[in-house]
This record gives structure tokens, sequence and C-alpha cells, in this order.
């Protein structure tokens, strides 16, 4: 009975398939288990990733949410994804009124330097006005009541800018936040930009810290047990014809080493059509794990299945769940 | 008795004569007090800016002067002298109030001048004509101009506000202190000059490039270098975007997109490029350039020139770079100026020094009207005698060359030729035209050095001689952060094209010598060439570059007592084109050198 239902939902799936512009993207992904083959309709309403085992639907909500089919009778709803949007430039704008040190030499190139130092209660309210940029905050609420408690007058943490001379590299910047609040982990994000992309290493570790190089070395020296390293780049070149985007990361965290590479190459003429290769790597034994291989073309009309007569599990509200438990955990 | 009048007359007039004497006596008195008062503080004003201060420039960058110690010191210390007696004078012709104000002035200003050049100077980076932007030290400048103002004028009232006594005593007990404190250091850093390797090149033989025959070719056969320094591969394709039709002029060439200079600075990329000797970081630099002009690869190279008729013209004009009082007679230009043989243009020279010292020690906000950038001290000197002629390298090379034309010479042999230009070293000053233009873009300028490149080879081939040459135009190094590859185009004796051809072939310099002498139809020796590599080879490359690494200890600059700027060379290994280069310089060095010797 229940193998009726899935094909007469299957079928109804099938049948029902919404049609609208969009990219296919085809490809293959390998890892220990063999190759197996990709197709992807993705479009503004939604997407469908068809693989051996099935089809895997989303479609958007209105409110931002995602609607994820997981099989032919159950659904989940998932809450937005939070965008924190212009991090970078919220960090630099309390920069603003710091005096800026003019013989600073943090390596060859950068000569000016900024920085400030955060209390608790500006900590507090840099984390606040994150919160503000992210739409359906509500579920984040538990932790908003929390940063609007304040933290005190004491130094939690420094943010630092410095910049080379600007005649010669006008794009450039290195900004480095570190955070030592008590009773939270101590974070150190460092993100330099220039013309071509950006450099960026985020750690956090539960011990003291008072180098943050020789920090940053033990966590990629040891498993990284005691705390988590990410770091990589971004780079971006252009032609006439194609971007090319390349992204790198090695996370270090709970004894693994996983590397992350991937080259994506975006026409530029008007259809956006790319191709992408994707591989995560254990760096420790050298083992390809995934590997992704992506082609995406435009094409006038995509199938998407219409999602029907499913149970659908609301996660939204279970975040906040979630969320509380996790709070409750650290303070 | 009663006194005659002859004699009432006498005594009067021996009373007012004695009054008279005994008043201008008094006066001496207090104008030789006045005077004593005002030796310390004006001498100290006049040590400051007319000896301490540009001599101490002197003496941290001596290699890049070409003058000795006793050239600058003996001059200024006279003007020294002459500026001292003639303020002591003028200070103690003022009486009272007149004299304590000015007096505190005198003081005041060689106190704050102290003061800002000990603990107020920024680091404006070294003076090598790449400019200040001084709009981005604007704040600085205010902050720097009220504290002058505060401790000039709190400074005269303190002064003022004390008893005359008190206050002439505290003036000279200060400025007598200052002047030994100053005048021991200075003593201290003229000992370590000239006892140091530094003071003793100079009064050595110097070695200068002779640009005499800068636009001579020969009439029997040419290989061809253009050095474009600081010119990527990355340049070459944005001035071509931006001026189509840009490389038409080099149709016959081939255009190697992925070549890199091994290191990244016209030191050591050059010599190496010439000698094939790789730097060693454990060495003084004078030992590497020693061993790279001497050691068994340069003495192969240019010998094997040499016996293939060749003689080695190298046109540069900043000499510095090469270690040329190593070279010997492989190069054929070089010119000997012996230890005391040169000219110094000594009343422009004081004048620069001078203004060197008002640079150092004025405020902040004034310094731009004197800055000058170190290169002009290098016209106070005229170490082209005996018939030696400066190369040109940047706009005047191109002016001269279409005034000049190029001359073909017989019976001298086949020319070997390097062509060192300014290229597209910042700031630039060519544009498109090309034409002088200070406010020219990096596209600008690119695109002008290749037009003059282009010019020199329509005047080969007006005379006959471009289709028997080889040709290189490439560039001693790249970008030092982004773009580090060169460009590299190459046309052999004998080929034409219609189009430029390109190769993504995966060559260094250090196939320099190899391809030079393939080209010249000579045995390479075991050195490899760019024609040992294809499109799409796997070569593990390494591209190095100085680099201020806080973690490494500072080391001493060449020929000079100073701290050099950098402290390691950062060293990537790579493998593919210009964007693994890129992607590894992003990861960071694959091993860093710490070095003995820094070169500037």
């Amino acid at each position: 009975m229940k193998k009726l239902l899935c094909i007469f939902l299957m079928l109804t799936l099938l049948t029902s398939a919404a049609l609208a512009e969009g990219h296919v993207i085809t490809g293959t992904v390998t890892n220990n288990e063999g190759e197996s083959e990709l197709n992807i309709q993705w479009g503004t309403d939604g997407f469908a990733i068809e693989r051996e085992k099935g089809v895997l639907a989303g479609r958007w909500q209105a409110n931002g949410a995602l609607l994820l089919t997981l099989s032919d009778e159950i659904s989940v709803l998932l809450p937005a994804l939070p965008k924190i949007e212009g991090f970078s430039e919220k960090l630099t704008a309390l920069l603003q009124d710091a005096p800026v040190y003019e013989s600073a030499r943090h390596s060859s190139l950068y000569i000016f330097a900024q920085q400030v130092e955060l209390s608790g209660d500006a900590v507090c309210a840099f984390g606040l006005s994150l919160l503000d940029s992210i739409p359906e905050a509500a579920a984040l609420a538990p932790l908003r009541q929390l940063l609007a408690q304040g933290g005190g007058s004491e130094p939690w943490a420094t943010i630092t800018r410095y910049l080379p001379d600007q005649r010669q590299y006008p794009n450039d910047q290195l900004l480095m936040f570190s955070l030592f609040a008590p009773g939270l982990p101590y974070i150190w994000l460092e993100i330099r930009t220039d013309e071509y992309g950006v450099n960026f290493r985020l750690a956090a570790t539960q011990e003291t810290v008072t180098d943050w190089d020789e920090t940053i070395l033990a966590l990629e020296e040891n498993n990284g047990e005691s705390g988590l390293l990410l770091k990589g780049f971004t780079l971006e070149m252009a032609d006439d014809e194609e971007n090319n985007i390349y992204v790198e990361a090695e996370l270090f965290a709970k004894g693994m080493d996983l590397h992350f590479e991937t080259d994506v190459y975006i026409s530029l003429d008007g259809a956006y059509d790319w191709y992408a290769d994707a591989v995560l790597t254990d760096a420790r034994s050298n083992e390809e794990l995934y590997t992704l291989n992506l082609e995406s073309e435009l094409v006038d009309e995509i199938m998407l299945p219409e999602i029907i007569d499913t149970e659908v599990i609301d996660l939204t509200d279970g975040i906040d769940e979630t969320e509380q438990a996790l709070l409750a955990e650290f303070f | 008795m009663l006194v005659s009048a002859d004699k009432i007359r006498y005594n009067k007039l021996v009373i007012h004569t004695e009054g008279g004497r005994g008043m201008a006596a008094k006066e001496a008195k207090r104008w030789a007090r006045r005077l004593i008062f005002a030796l310390a503080p004006c001498l100290l004003l006049c040590f400051m800016y007319c000896v301490w201060g540009p001599m101490e420039v002197f003496v941290g960058n001596a290699a890049n002067f070409r003058l000795q110690y006793h050239d600058a010191f003996w001059p200024l210390l006279q003007i020294m002298g002459i500026a001292a007696v003639a303020l002591t004078l003028i200070v103690s012709l003022f009486r009272r109030r007149a004299y304590r104000v000015i007096l505190a002035v005198v003081f005041m200003l060689a106190l704050c001048s102290y003061i800002q050049n000990n603990f107020l100077n920024l680091d404006l980076g070294l003076l090598e004509g790449e400019g200040v932007d001084w709009k981005q030290y604007t704040t600085h400048g205010w902050i720097n101009l009220a504290v002058w103002i505060v401790l000039l004028a709190g400074g005269i009232v303190l002064l003022l506000k004390l008893r005359a006594r008190t206050a002439r005593r505290l003036i000279a007990l200060a400025s007598v202190v200052l002047l030994l404190v100053q005048g021991v250091t200075f003593g201290v850093v003229t000992y370590r000059h000239l006892t140091s390797d530094a003071s003793r090149s100079r009064e050595e033989s110097s070695y200068v490039l002779n640009g005499r025959e800068q636009f001579n070719v020969s009439a029997e056969g040419n290989v061809i270098v253009f050095l474009l320094d600081y010119f990527s591969n990355d340049y070459v394709d944005a001035a071509e975007k931006a001026y189509p039709g840009l490389l038409t002029p080099f149709h016959d060439f081939t255009y190697y997109d992925n070549c890199d200079s091994t290191y990244i600075g016209t030191f050591p990329s050059v010599v190496h490029l010439l000698t094939g000797n790789p730097f060693d970081n454990t060495i003084p630099i004078d030992t590497w350039f020693d061993q790279s002009w001497n050691g068994a690869d340069s003495e192969y190279f240019f010998n094997t020139l040499k016996e293939n008729g060749y003689k080695f013209n190298f046109f540069d004009s900043s000499n510095t770079y090469f270690g040329l009082q190593y070279a010997g007679d492989k190069v054929s230009n070089i010119h000997e100026i012996p230890g005391d043989s040169y000219i110094v243009y000594t009343p422009n020279l004081v004048k620069r020094l001078l203004r060197l010292s008002l640079y150092r020690y004025f405020p902040h906000a004034l310094k731009q009207y004197f800055y000058q950038p170190s290169n002009v001290f290098n016209e106070m000197v005229n170490m082209y005698l005996g018939g030696a002629v400066i190369c040109h390298n940047s706009i005047s090379f191109y002016n001269l060359l279409n005034q000049k034309h190029l001359t073909p010479i017989s019976g001298d042999g086949k020319y070997f030729i390097i062509q060192f230009l300014r290229g597209t070293h910042p700031p630039y000053q060519v544009n498109d035209v090309p034409e002088w233009d200070e406010n020219a873009t990096l596209e600008q300028c690119a695109a002008g050095n290749l037009k003059m490149v282009a010019a020199y080879l329509d005047e080969l081939k007006a005379q006959g001689l471009y289709d028997s040459s080889t040709i290189i135009i490439t560039s001693d190094h790249g970008d030092k952060e982004n773009s580090m590859q060169v460009l590299y185009f190459i046309k052999e004796a004998g080929v034409t094209r219609d189009k430029m051809a390109v190769s993504s072939a995966p060559i260094t310099h250090i196939e320099f010598q190899g391809t030079i002498l393939r080209n010249i139809g000579a045995d390479t020796n075991g050195r490899t060439t760019i024609y040992d590599f294809a499109d799409g080879d796997k070569r593990v490359r390494t591209v190095m570059r100085n680099y201020i690494d806080t973690n490494y200890p500072y080391v001493r600059k060449y020929h000079s007592t100073a701290q050099g700027t950098h402290t390691v060379m950062y060293v990537y290994s790579y493998q593919g084109d210009r964007k693994a280069l890129r992607k590894q310089v992003r990861r960071g060095p694959t091993e860093i050198l710490p070095l003995t010797e820094c070169f500037n």
C-alpha cells in the first residue's frame, strides 16, 4: 500500500512539475562509495536535486524559510538562514574615530594602523547591531536579551586595522578582531582584502591566549583539540569571457584537518553559466573525501516538482529551544 | 688755593671721559656677557641644522651617496662656524628684554627641533623617489604643529618668567648638555662610519656604467635585451586591453606568458640573471657579488660570449645594484673612477644637505616644502669624468633615441646589449604617448614603455639589423604582492611571424644564460633554456622576495652602519602559472630565509 502511495505521490510530483527559467546543473559527486551523477534544477522559486537515491526538492517561502522535501511523506520547514550583512563594514565603522598610527609596521606592506579597545558593553552593543541586520531575528530573541544586559566596562575585544601606502595599494586593508570576554572562548578573526580577494583566519580556543601567532601555529600543528582554526582565501580573476573565483579553506578541529578548494568559472555573457570543481580532502591522510564537478547552463524552463500532501515538520520553533539550550551551556 | 679754569676744564674732561670710558667698559662687559650666554644656544642650533642633521642622514645611507664623508662634512662645518658666529653676534646685539626673548626663541627652536627629530618624526619611507602622499598625514601634521606651538610658546614664556640671570644660565647649561649629548653621538657615529666598509668603499674606486655607446649597435650581430623595471605580465595584459593593437609591433616575437624572475627586486635579480648564481642569504652581499661575477657559471658564460665575438654593453643609470666592482672585464662599458676622482658641486650639495636638515627637524606640516628624493644628490656629484657618460633609462632614453638614432658600428665585434629602463617602477612618470607625465596610470606607463621599445626596434629595422638580431624584452621583477611574474617576449634572429606567438611554458630567468648561449650558437654547457619547456609542463619553480618579518632580527644595511629595512627572504614554491603563484603567495611562504645583510 505504502509503495503504491509512494508511486502515486511520485507521479504527482512528476506530473505537477512547475516550469520556469532557471539553471540546469549537471555533474558528479565522488566519494569512497563511488561516483554518482547529479542533476539539479535550480530556479528562483526553488530547486530539485536528483540523485540515484531519489529527488530532494526545496521551495523558498515568502519569508525566506525553505520547505525541503526529504521523502514522499515528509517535508521540513527550515528557518531563513541568517545573513549578517556588512560585517567588515560594521567592524571598520568602530574604528572611525580611532587615531591613525602612521609608522606602524606589520609585514612589508602595511604602514598605518588604527586600533580600538571595546568594553563589554561595546561588544554587546556591536552584537546587537549584527542581530539587527538579520531578518527574522525573532528566533534569536534569547541571545538578544542576553546582549541587551551589557558586559560592563572591562575590555572584552580589540579591533585593529592596518593599511598600506594607498597610492600603490588603494584596495588593501588588514582587519583583525580579537575577543577575550570572560566565560567565552578566545576568538581571533583576521580578514585581509586586496583587489584580488580575501585572506581570512578564524581561530577559537578555550585556552588563555598571550600570542595569537603561537596559538594559531599550535592549532595547526596539534590536533586542534584545544580549539578550531579556519583559514583560507578567495582569489578572483576575470578576463573578457569569464570570471574565475577560487576559494580555499582549511579547517583544523577535533583532530581533523579538512582541506577544501573550489574553482568556479562564471561566464560573463549575461547567461552566467558556470562550471565548478570542488574537493574536500583529509589533509592529514591526503585522502580525497569528496569531489564535486558541476556544470551549470541557463535554460528557459526547469522542472520543479510540486510538493503536496506531505507531513510538514516546522523546525523554526525548534531553533529557539536549541538555541536556549546552547546559551544555557555557555552562560 | 683756587684751581685754574684750565684744570677745571681738564678735570671735567677727565671726569666726562673717564665716566664715558666707564660706561663703555660696562657696556662692553655686558655685551661680552650677552655674547657668552648666546654662544651655547646659537652653536647648538647651528650644529644641529648645519652638521648633525645632514651628516646623520649621510652616514645612515652612505651607499646611496656618491661622495665621501669629508666632501660633505668640511663645507658644512664651515657653514656651521660662520652661522654660529653670525647668529651669536646678532643675538648679542639685543639688550635687556629683547635679548632674553631672542635667546629663549633660539634655544626653544633648538629644543623643539631636537624633540622632533628624536621622538616625533614619522617613518616616511625610503627617500627613493616614490614621493610622499602628504594628504595621508594631515591629521598628524596638525597635531605635530600644535605640539610645536605649545612647546615653543610655553618654553619661551616660562624662560621669560624666570629671573634673567637664572634663565640665561639655564639656557646655557641646557644647550651645553644637548651639545655634549649630540656631539658624543656624532663622534661615535662618525667613528663607526669612517671605520666601516661603507666609508672604505668610497675611498676605493667607484664603478659606473658608461652610457657613451648606449645608442650604438653592432653592424655584425646583436643580442639585445630590454629589462623594463617592475614590469609584470599582468601589466602587459592590462595595457593591451586599454590600448588594443599595442603588441602589433612585436608580431615577430613569442610572448612567454608564464615567466617568473626568481627574485623580486632589482637586487639580487639582475646579478642572478647575468651570472646564474642563486642568492645566498648566509653571506654578506659583497661576498655574494664576488662569488657571482667570478664563479664558474659566470666565467663560462662571459668567456663564451667573448669567444663568439660578443662584447657586453650594459646600460643602466643606477650602478649600485650590481656589484660592478667585481665584474672585471666582463662588462665592457664599466668605467672606473678612482676614489678621489670626481667633482662635487659643493655649493649645490650644501644647499641640498641643509634642505635635508630642514626636512628632518622642521614640524611635519612644513616638511613637504623641503622634501627631495635621494637621487638628487647624485646630481651633486659628477662621476662621469674621463669620457664617461650617464646612461638614460626613461623618457630621456626615448627622446635621445629619436634625436640621435642608432649608429651601427663595424669592426668592433658583435654586441650583447642590456638596456635597463625604468619600466613601470612606481611612481609612473611616462604616459602612453610616450612623454613625461607624473600623473600617468599603470596602463599608460606600461604602454609608453612598450612604445619606447618598439621605437628602438624601428630604428633597428631602419639600419637593416632587426632581422639578424635576437631580442628579448623582459623585466627584472614584477609586483611585490599579486603580480610577481614578468613579461617575456623573445624574437630569435631570422624569425618572422605575421602574428605574435604565445607560449605558456613555465620558464624563469634561470634560463637566461642558456637561452642567450643557444641563440648565439654556443654550447650551453648543461644550462636549461626556455626551449626546454613546453606548454603544460609540470615544473616546480620558486620565487623569492625580501620581507619585513618582525619575528626575525633586523640586520645591517649594505655599505652602511644603519639598520636595514628587511629581515628575511620569503620563498614561494609553486607549480603552474601566475595564478598558482598568486595562490601560493596567499597561502604564505614555503620557506623563510633570514638575511645576513640587507641591501636597502
